[in-house]
C-alpha cells in the first residue's frame, strides 16, 4: 500500500522538479494518506476503495502544485543569477598551479644557466609545467559555475592524469630525440605515455554525463535521436578511414608501420572532439 | 430548510482554523484534519490539498514551524507547531472575525 501511494504522488508531481521541498511534501503527503487509508481499512472497508476514497480526499492538488512550480523555478533561477564565488579549495588549488608554474620558469633558467644546455632547461620546465596543468585541469572541473555543477572528484582526477600523461607524453619523447637518444627509446616513451592516457580519454568522454544545472523546470532537453545517429556515423567514419590509412602504409611499405599507426592517434583525438561537439549541443 | 455550508466563506479562514488547532498542541497533517472534521461535528470536512496549501503558506509566513517525527512504521510524519507570531495572528483573526460577525448578523 504504501508503495502504491508513492506512486500515486510521484504521478501527482512528475511534471515538477523534485526539490527538497516537493521530496518533503510527497513524504510527507504519504505518511498522512497512509493513516487515513488505515483509517478506512480499519472500519471495513476493503483496500481498493480505501485507497480510492482516500485519494478522492486529498481534493484539487492544482494550487499547490502550481505554487510549487513558481517556488522551484524561482530557486532555479536564483541560483542561475547568483554568482559562485570562488570557495577556498579552489582559490588554493589555481595558486598552487600558478606558483608551480613559476617556480619552474625560475628553476629551468638556472638549471639553463647551470648546464648551458637548452634541452636540460626545457625538460625541467614541461616537469613543472606538467604538474601546474595537471592542478589546472583538476581544479578547473570540479569547480561549480553558475550554469555547471562541479565534477565529481575522482572523474576529475582521471581527466587531470590523463592531460598530464598526454602533455609529458608529447614533450618528454621530443625532448629525449632532440638530445639525439635512439628512436626506440623515444617510441616507447611515447606509446607509454600516450596510448594509457587515449584510452583513459576515450572511456570518459563516453561515459561523460551532463553537468549543466537544469535551466526549465519541466527538465532538460537530451539528445534528440538524428543527432545520435549522425555522432555514430561520424564516429564510426573516423575509425574505418584510420583503419584503412594505416593498411594502405603497410600495403605500400610493410616498414611503413612505425609511422602510420599515428593516424589511430588522430582519429581517437577527433572521437573526442566529437564527444565534446555533442555534448554541447544538449541544449 | 437546512442551511449548506458556504465553502468559499469558510475556505478564507483556512489558515485561522489551523492556528486553532495547533494553540492546544503540537500535530501533523492527518491528525488537524481529523480534528476539524471532529470540531465541526462531522458538517466540516476540509480538502487535504487545502491544508496542505494552507502550512505552505503558514510556514512561509512564519506563524508555524514543523519538524519530522521520528516514526519508523508507515513513514515520517511531518508536526507542525505554532508561534507566537502565529499565537497573535490567531488572535487577531478571531477578533477581526468576532467583530466581522456582528456586522454581518446586524445586515442579514
Amino acid at each position: 500500500m504504501k508503495i502504491k501511494i508513492e506512486n500515486y504522488l510521484d504521478s501527482l508531481f512528475d511534471d515538477i522538479h523534485e526539490t527538497k521541498q516537493v521530496r518533503e511534501l510527497k513524504e510527507e503527503m504519504a505518511a498522512n494518506l497512509l493513516d487515513k487509508i488505515n483509517d478506512f481499512i480499519a472500519n471495513g472497508d476493503n483496500k481498493e476503495k480505501a485507497f480510492k476514497k482516500g485519494v478522492a480526499s486529498l481534493g484539487n492538488v492544482d494550487e499547490l502544485i502550481n505554487n510549487l512550480r513558481t517556488a522551484s523555478q524561482a530557486k532555479v533561477e536564483r541560483n542561475l543569477l547568483k554568482p559562485k564565488p570562488l570557495n577556498k579549495k579552489h582559490v588554493m588549488g589555481y595558486m598552487t598551479a600558478t606558483v608551480v608554474l613559476l617556480l619552474g620558469f625560475v628553476v629551468a633558467g638556472i638549471v639553463y644557466l647551470l648546464s648551458n644546455n637548452v634541452i636540460y632547461g626545457v625538460a625541467t620546465f614541461v616537469s613543472f609545467a606538467v604538474v601546474s596543468s595537471a592542478l589546472y585541469v583538476y581544479y578547473g572541473l570540479t569547480q561549480e559555475t553558475a550554469f555547471n555543477y562541479g565534477m565529481k572528484a575522482p572523474r576529475a582526477l582521471a581527466y587531470s592524469v590523463a592531460s598530464a600523461a598526454t602533455l609529458a607524453g608529447i614533450f618528454m619523447p621530443l625532448l629525449l630525440y632532440l638530445n639525439g637518444n635512439r628512436l626506440v627509446a623515444v617510441f616507447t616513451v611515447l606509446l607509454l605515455l600516450i596510448i594509457p592516457s587515449i584510452i583513459a580519454f576515450i572511456y570518459l568522454g563516453l561515459t561523460e554525463k551532463s553537468r549543466e544545472k537544469i535551466t526549465a523546470v519541466s527538465g532538460y532537453q537530451q539528445l534528440n535521436p538524428q543527432s545520435v545517429k549522425v555522432k555514430d556515423t561520424l564516429s564510426g567514419a573516423i575509425w574505418i578511414f584510420a583503419t584503412a590509412i594505416f593498411l594502405i602504409g603497410i600495403f605500400v611499405r610493410w616498414q611503413y608501420w612505425k609511422y602510420s599507426w599515428i593516424v589511430f592517434l588522430f582519429a581517437a583525438g577527433f572521437q573526442v572532439v566529437l564527444e565534446a561537439f555533442f555534448q554541447s549541443r544538449r541544449r | 430548510m437546512n442551511g449548506k455550508i458556504s465553502s468559499d466563506l469558510l475556505r478564507g479562514h483556512t489558515d485561522t482554523i489551523v492556528l486553532g488547532i495547533l494553540q492546544y498542541g503540537d500535530s501533523y497533517g492527518y491528525e488537524i484534519y481529523k480534528k476539524i472534521i471532529e470540531k465541526s461535528d462531522g458538517l466540516y470536512e476540509l480538502k487535504e490539498a487545502t491544508l496542505y496549501s494552507s502550512y505552505r503558506r503558514l510556514e512561509q509566513e512564519g506563524n508555524i514551524n514543523s519538524y519530522w517525527g521520528d516514526e519508523t512504521q508507515g513513514g515520517r510524519r511531518k508536526y507542525y507547531t505554532i508561534t507566537s507570531s502565529g499565537e497573535q495572528v490567531y488572535h487577531q483573526n478571531k477578533l477581526d472575525w468576532e467583530f466581522t460577525k456582528k456586522i454581518i448578523d446586524r445586515l442579514l
